[in-house]
């Protein structure tokens, strides 16, 4: 017989995400996702677009606050990640991964980064969208707002990994229920403990992210300690890492199993 | 292949031991909550081709999915050429799994699937191709390669499974049912590629709940049911057993016990009767021929108007039956089906014995 050495774990990566990446192109989800972006694009061009007196400035801040701060960074990654696994499983074919020489934390590795990767490249493609509408109302000023959108984009994005993680952890311990599971944890700990007063809100990412993307606070501010940045993005980025790598961790361990 | 492997391929268990082409399961049992799938079974096999033969719910699926690595064993030891399955890349890379569920990636073409598989494999992206497609020309996928599978008919997509099972010329191939939905020409097709790989020195251990099916392609069998190993063994001797087997027959007439009566006066080897309807009359026989015709001539001769005559043993499932009871009782078990051999009931002792175990039913007379 001649079977091949066993690949190593970045080349087990590079080969889930490649067929991964292959399924989501084809898939209905980036429609879905497209379509999503679409619709929370629309409200602010509309108003640059055929309003007299608009703010530019203001309708490209507030469009990234409601279109993209609290819905697209938590429908991306539930849409791209939370499922990722749990299809598999519940479509019974993890077997044709799981039975191939490979970990299964690069199984995981692999969907995590096109899932995370997929949400990103739709956020910046709307974010850019918002930003241009903008431009083509008033362009001196959007030219000086771009630092400020990039910061706002790059806050997201900080936020969309950590959510990715988040779902990729759900999907791991709950193949059946992700989706659901993962829409009642981001909105609770993430969407509504980011509008409580006092330090409470610093259960949600979202908060501190709102804080590194120089948005204005959410709800109820009052009695909400001011934080550096610079312990905002450490915050995120380890609750990033921990739910990513037990994400990982969990499949790698656990046996998936469907339901017969 | 070298003259080692080929005589190997030959012998059969006889070369079974460190890191060659093996499947060794000690006492091996995989449950689910409070369900067992697998129960305490212990095997030992070698290259060549093994039918793993057990009615729908048996826990082949378990057991195929706990050697191909998908499955950590509840309890007990499971050796795939030399080493644990579960989680180890090593392992996993000498191992091809074709599973049951009819489920692909329908966005993806039949080379796509394959190609991805084999880079999984370990495979630069060129062999990785090449060897996709020599895998789905082998089993006649040639020009629907370029199709996505969503398209495939039952047996293509049967058939695209098999191909990823294959493409990286796994030790030891694990095939559920493999040849669901597959045409003539196409189940030639299969047979053959197993036939190569099993004269190259691999384990082909492919499971299915048509006896038949196991019968074209090789003559060693283990038989599970209920989640244990009943009986491993030849054909032959599983003929044997199925021969040995109290027969049913189902008589469907007018007068039933009118029927029955004239039979027990004059018929030998008759164990049990049955009046499970009005109308029908079943028999548990040892010696189903004569009981066929014995039949035949009383409802000439007493005028009975008869409807059918059937045997509800005409599928394994009696047999399956029958082998579990005789491991409850002791006469055989999974650790005597790893000796090797089928053990019918041997003796006109142990004959009666189940004929007394099988009489006091309800109904009997």
């Amino acid at each position: 017989m001649s079977a091949p050495p066993v690949p190593s774990f970045f080349a087990s990566v590079g080969a889930v995400v490649q067929l991964t990446a292959l399924r989501t192109l084809r898939g209905r989800k980036l429609r879905a996702a497209a379509l999503a972006t679409f619709v929370v694009l629309l409200f602010p061009a509309v108003i640059a677009l055929f309003k007299e007196d608009a703010d530019a400035v203001e309708i490209v801040r507030g469009g990234i606050d409601w279109g993209f701060f609290r819905l697209l960074v938590f429908l991306l990654p539930v849409l791209f990640t939370s499922g990722t696994i749990g299809e598999e499983v519940e479509g019974r074919t993890l077997h044709f991964l799981m039975s191939r020489p490979v970990s299964r934390a690069a199984v995981a590795m692999g969907k995590y980064i096109v899932g995370a990767g997929a949400s990103l490249a739709v956020l910046w493609a709307g974010i850019l969208l918002l930003h241009l509408v903008g431009f083509a109302t008033t362009p001196a000023a959007m030219i000086d707002e771009l630092g400020a959108t990039a910061r706002a984009g790059g806050a997201a994005s900080l936020l969309v990994l950590t959510y990715s993680g988040i779902c990729l952890l759900w999907g791991a311990l709950t193949p059946g229920a992700a989706g659901m599971i993962s829409v009642v944890w981001l909105g609770f700990f993430e969407w509504f403990m980011s509008l409580v007063p006092s330090a409470a809100r610093f259960v949600s990412m979202n908060h501190f992210a709102r804080e590194l993307g120089g948005l204005e606070r959410a709800g109820l501010d009052q009695w909400v300690p001011d934080v550096d940045l610079w312990i905002c993005a450490a915050v995120v980025s380890a609750v990033w890492l921990a739910f990513t790598s037990l994400g990982v961790l969990t499949v790698q361990l656990s046996e998936l199993r469907y339901k017969a | 292949m070298s003259a080692t492997k080929k005589k190997r391929a030959d012998d059969g268990d006889d070369a079974i031991s460190g890191d060659h082409a093996s499947i060794r399961a000690v006492r091996l049992s995989k449950w689910y909550g409070k369900v067992t799938a697998v129960a305490d079974i212990s095997i030992h096999i070698g290259p060549g081709i093994w039918g793993l033969l057990g009615p729908n719910g048996s826990g082949k699926t378990t057991f195929m999915r706990l050697i191909a690595g998908q499955l950590k064993p509840s309890v007990g030891r499971l050796l795939v050429c030399g080493d644990t399955p579960f989680g180890k890349p090593e392992v996993l890379r000498r191992i091809g799994y074709c599973p049951e569920a009819d489920t692909l990636y329908d966005e993806l073409t039949g080379l796509e699937l394959v190609t991805a598989m084999a880079r999984l494999s370990g495979y630069t992206r060129d062999a990785a191709t090449k060897r996709a497609k020599d895998a789905l020309e082998e089993f006649g996928l040639g020009e629907a390669m370029n199709r996505k599978m969503g398209g495939y008919s039952r047996g293509m997509r049967q058939r695209a499974k098999l191909a990823q099972a294959v493409v990286h010329e796994p030790d030891v191939l694990i095939l559920d049912e493999p040849l669901t939905g597959t045409d003539p020409t196409s189940r030639q097709q299969i047979l053959d590629a197993l036939r190569r790989r099993a004269t190259r020195g691999a384990v082909v251990l492919f499971s299915t709940h048509v006896l038949p099916e196991i019968e074209s392609i090789t003559d060693r069998l283990l038989l599970i049911a209920r989640g244990q190993l009943v009986a491993q063994g030849q054909m032959q001797e599983i003929r044997e057993l199925l021969d040995e087997h109290p027969h049913h027959i189902r008589v469907q007439c007018d007068r039933p016990r009118d029927l029955a009566s004239d039979l027990l006066a004059h018929e030998k080897g008759i164990v049990a009767l049955h009046f499970p309807a009005p109308d029908l009359l079943e028999v548990r026989t040892w010696q189903p021929e004569e009981t066929y015709q014995a039949i035949a001539e009383r409802i000439v001769k007493g005028g009975y108007r008869c409807i059918s005559i059937t045997s509800p043993d005409a599928t394994l499932e009696a047999l399956f039956h029958y082998l579990v009871e005789r491991a409850n009782r002791g006469a055989g078990t999974g650790a005597d089906a790893g000796s090797g051999s089928v053990r019918g009931l041997q003796t006109q002792s142990e004959k009666s014995a189940y004929q007394q175990q099988l009489s006091p039913g309800a109904g009997s007379s």
